[in-house]
C-alpha cells in the first residue's frame, strides 16, 4: 500500500504531466480569441483582454479557405473508407479462416507481406496510374489506396478463427446461402473485432496527409489537414488565424474522442497500433 | 445454378475463393503491382516533365549515395529516432507505473494523455510552432524571465530537438496505454511474492516490472522506430523547407521534395526502395530477435 505522502507526490506528479501534455491545445484556444494586435504584444498577455471571435469569422471567410468543403471531404473519404476496411477485410478473413481450398496459404502471405512494403513506395506509382485513370483531385483517388486494409484483414482472420466451426456447420444444415451466413450470423458475432478496426481506420485516415496532398490540387477537394496546411502556408506568420483554424481541427476530434474515450482507447490498445 | 455447385465440398471453394477474391485483386493492383513498378521506376531516368523513360540500370542508386541532402536525411532521420525512441519510452514507463500504483483516477489520467493520439498532427505542429515562436512564442516569453531566450525551429543545433518533442508529445499517449496493458497483465501475485522477499520501490521495478514488461518495451520500440523512419507531417508543417540548412530533412521528406517538387520520379523510387530495405532489414531483425525471446 501507498503511504500517504507517496500519494500526494505520485498525484502531483501526474496532475503536472497531465496539465503539460493538454497545454497546447488550451494555450491555442486562448489564443484564438486574441485580436492581432494583442497576440504580438509585448510583454504577453495571458488571458485575453477584448475576448473575440473575429478570428473564426476570418479564417471562415478568407479567400482560400473552405473549411465546409474539407469537414465534408475528410467526413466522407473516412467514411467510406472505413466502411470499405470493415467489409472487405471481414469477407476475406472469414473466407481465410473458415474456408478450405487451394493455395489459401499463399494468398494469406501474400497480402500479409504488403504490410512491409512503406507507403511512400507506392506513391510514386500510384500517382501515376491516377493520372492515367484521370483521378487525380477526386474524392475516389483520396479514397481508393486505402479502401482494404492487409492489417484489418489479419486482425478478423484471428477473431473468425476463435468462433467454432460448428456454427458455420449449423447454419448450412438449415439451408442458408453462404452469403447470409457471413452477413447474418458470422458477421455480427466478430462485431467488437470489427467496431475496433472501424475506429482505428476512422482515426487513422482522419489525420492521413501525405497522400491527400499529393492527389489533391483545388482547395475544395481537399481534406481537412490538407486544407489547413494550404490554410496556414497562405497566412504565414498570422498566428491568431493559424491558430483558430487548427481549433476548427483539433475541437471536433476531441469532442468525439470525450464521447467514445472507452471504445477509442480500448480499440487502439487492443489492436496495438494506429492508423 | 452451376452444375459443378452440386458438389458439396467444390460449392464450399467456390465461396470461399469469391470471398477472398475482392481483397486479392486490390492488393494485386493497389500493392504488388505498384511495388515492382516503383522497383522497375528506380533503374530509369524520368523526370514527369519529359515524356521519355531512360534505362540507367543502377545509375540512380550511385547518385543517391552521393546526394549530400539524402545522406543528411538519412543521418537526421536516424538521429530522431535515437532521440525519440529511448526519450519517449522512458518517459511513458514512467508515467505509466505511476498510473499503475494503485491510484483512483486512472482513467482521467489516462485519457489526457491520450488526447494529442487522435489530433491530426498537422494541426498539432502549428500549435507547437506558435508555442516555438522566438520573439512571440510562449516558451520564451516565459524563458525571459529567466533571461533565456532559445531559438527553437530557426537553428540548426535545436530544431532537430524541438520537433523530436512534438513527436514524443503526440506519441506518449499510445504507449502509455499499451504500456498500462502490458502492467495490467502482471500477475498481483509476483509482486506479493517479491514484497515477502523484501523486494520492493526501486529494485521491485528493476527487478521485477521491467523485465515482464520488456515484450511490451520491444513492441513500443520497434513500432515507434518505424513510425519515425517514416516521419512527414510534422517536418513538413514546423519546418516546411526542411532547414535550417537541412537540419530537419527526414528521408521521406526528401522524397517527396524530389519527386513532386522537381518531379524526378526514377530517381525519388530509387530513395523509396532504400527505405524499404532499411525497414525490411527491422522487420527481419525485429521477427529473429522476438522469436528468439520465446525460446
Amino acid at each position: 500500500m501507498l503511504t500517504r505522502t507517496q500519494k500526494v507526490i505520485i498525484y502531483l506528479t501526474l496532475s503536472i504531466a497531465a496539465f503539460l501534455m493538454v497545454f497546447p491545445f488550451l494555450w491555442s484556444i486562448i489564443s484564438s480569441f486574441k485580436f492581432a494586435h494583442e497576440i504580438m504584444a509585448i510583454p504577453p498577455t495571458f488571458w485575453p483582454e477584448n475576448f473575440t471571435l473575429t478570428n473564426y469569422y476570418q479564417v471562415f471567410n478568407s479567400q482560400g479557405s473552405q473549411f465546409g468543403n474539407w469537414y465534408k471531404n475528410s467526413l466522407i473519404c473516412s467514411s467510406l473508407v472505413t466502411a470499405s476496411v470493415c467489409f472487405f477485410s471481414a469477407l476475406a478473413g472469414y473466407s481465410l479462416a473458415k474456408f478450405e481450398y487451394p493455395h489459401k496459404e499463399k494468398i494469406f502471405y501474400t497480402i500479409l507481406s504488403t504490410m512491409m512494403v512503406p507507403m511512400q513506395m507506392l506513391i510514386i506509382p500510384w500517382y501515376i496510374m491516377f493520372t492515367h485513370l484521370k483521378l487525380n483531385d477526386t474524392l475516389i483517388g483520396i479514397m481508393l489506396p486505402g479502401l482494404i486494409s492487409a492489417f484489418g484483414i489479419f486482425l478478423l482472420r484471428q477473431a473468425f478463427e476463435r468462433i467454432p466451426n460448428s456454427l458455420v456447420e449449423a447454419a448450412r444444415l438449415d439451408g442458408a446461402s453462404e452469403f447470409t451466413i457471413f452477413r447474418r450470423i458470422m458477421f455480427p458475432l466478430i462485431k467488437p473485432s470489427v467496431a475496433a478496426l472501424g475506429i482505428i481506420t476512422f482515426v487513422g485516415n482522419w489525420d492521413a496527409f501525405l497522400w491527400p496532398m499529393i492527389i489533391t490540387d483545388s482547395s475544395h477537394m481537399k481534406t481537412l489537414p490538407v486544407g489547413l496546411q494550404a490554410f496556414a502556408g497562405q497566412f504565414g506568420v498570422e498566428f491568431h488565424l493559424i491558430m483558430a483554424a487548427a481549433n476548427l481541427v483539433v475541437i471536433p476530434s476531441i469532442i468525439i474522442f470525450i464521447v467514445f474515450q472507452k471504445h477509442i482507447i480500448g480499440s487502439i490498445a487492443s489492436s496495438g497500433v494506429k492508423g | 445454378m452451376f452444375k459443378f455447385l452440386e458438389d458439396e465440398k467444390k460449392q464450399k471453394m467456390f465461396w470461399g475463393y469469391l470471398f477472398v477474391f475482392p481483397a486479392f485483386l486490390y492488393f494485386l493492383c493497389m500493392n504488388i503491382w505498384p511495388m515492382l513498378y516503383a522497383f522497375f521506376l528506380s533503374f530509369n531516368d524520368w523526370n514527369l516533365l519529359k515524356v521519355e523513360k531512360k534505362f540507367v540500370f543502377l545509375q540512380n542508386y550511385f547518385e543517391v549515395f552521393q546526394d549530400k541532402v539524402f545522406l543528411t536525411s538519412l543521418y537526421n532521420t536516424f538521429a530522431y529516432a535515437i532521440i525519440i525512441v529511448p526519450l519517449g519510452l522512458m518517459i511513458a514507463i514512467f508515467l505509466s507505473v505511476l498510473v499503475n500504483s494503485g491510484i483512483k483516477h486512472v482513467g482521467i489520467f489516462r485519457f489526457m494523455f491520450f488526447i494529442p493520439v487522435i489530433t491530426s498532427s498537422i494541426a498539432a505542429g502549428y500549435i507547437w510552432m506558435w508555442l516555438y515562436e522566438p520573439t512571440f512564442g510562449l516558451f520564451n516569453d516565459i524563458l525571459s524571465i529567466i533571461n533565456i531566450q532559445l531559438p527553437f525551429l530557426k537553428s540548426t543545433y535545436s530544431a532537430k530537438l524541438s520537433i523530436a518533442a512534438v513527436v514524443i508529445w503526440k506519441n506518449l499517449g499510445f504507449q502509455i496505454v499499451i504500456l498500462l496493458t502490458g502492467l495490467g497483465a502482471i500477475p498481483n501475485s509476483v509482486y506479493e511474492a517479491a514484497e515477502m522477499d523484501g523486494v520492493t520501490g526501486w529494485r521491485r521495478f528493476r527487478y521485477i516490472t521491467l523485465p515482464l514488461l520488456r515484450p511490451t518495451i520491444i513492441f513500443l520500440s520497434v513500432t515507434g522506430f518505424m513510425k519515425v523512419l517514416q516521419m512527414f507531417g510534422e517536418i513538413y508543417v514546423m519546418a516546411p523547407t526542411g532547414g535550417p540548412l537541412d537540419s530537419t530533412t527526414s528521408v521521406v521528406f526528401h522524397i517527396q521534395k524530389t519527386a513532386f517538387e522537381s518531379y524526378r520520379l526514377g530517381y525519388s523510387s530509387a530513395m523509396t526502395f532504400i527505405l524499404f530495405l532499411i525497414i525490411l532489414g527491422i522487420t527481419i531483425f525485429q521477427i529473429k530477435y522476438l522469436s528468439g525471446e520465446k525460446n
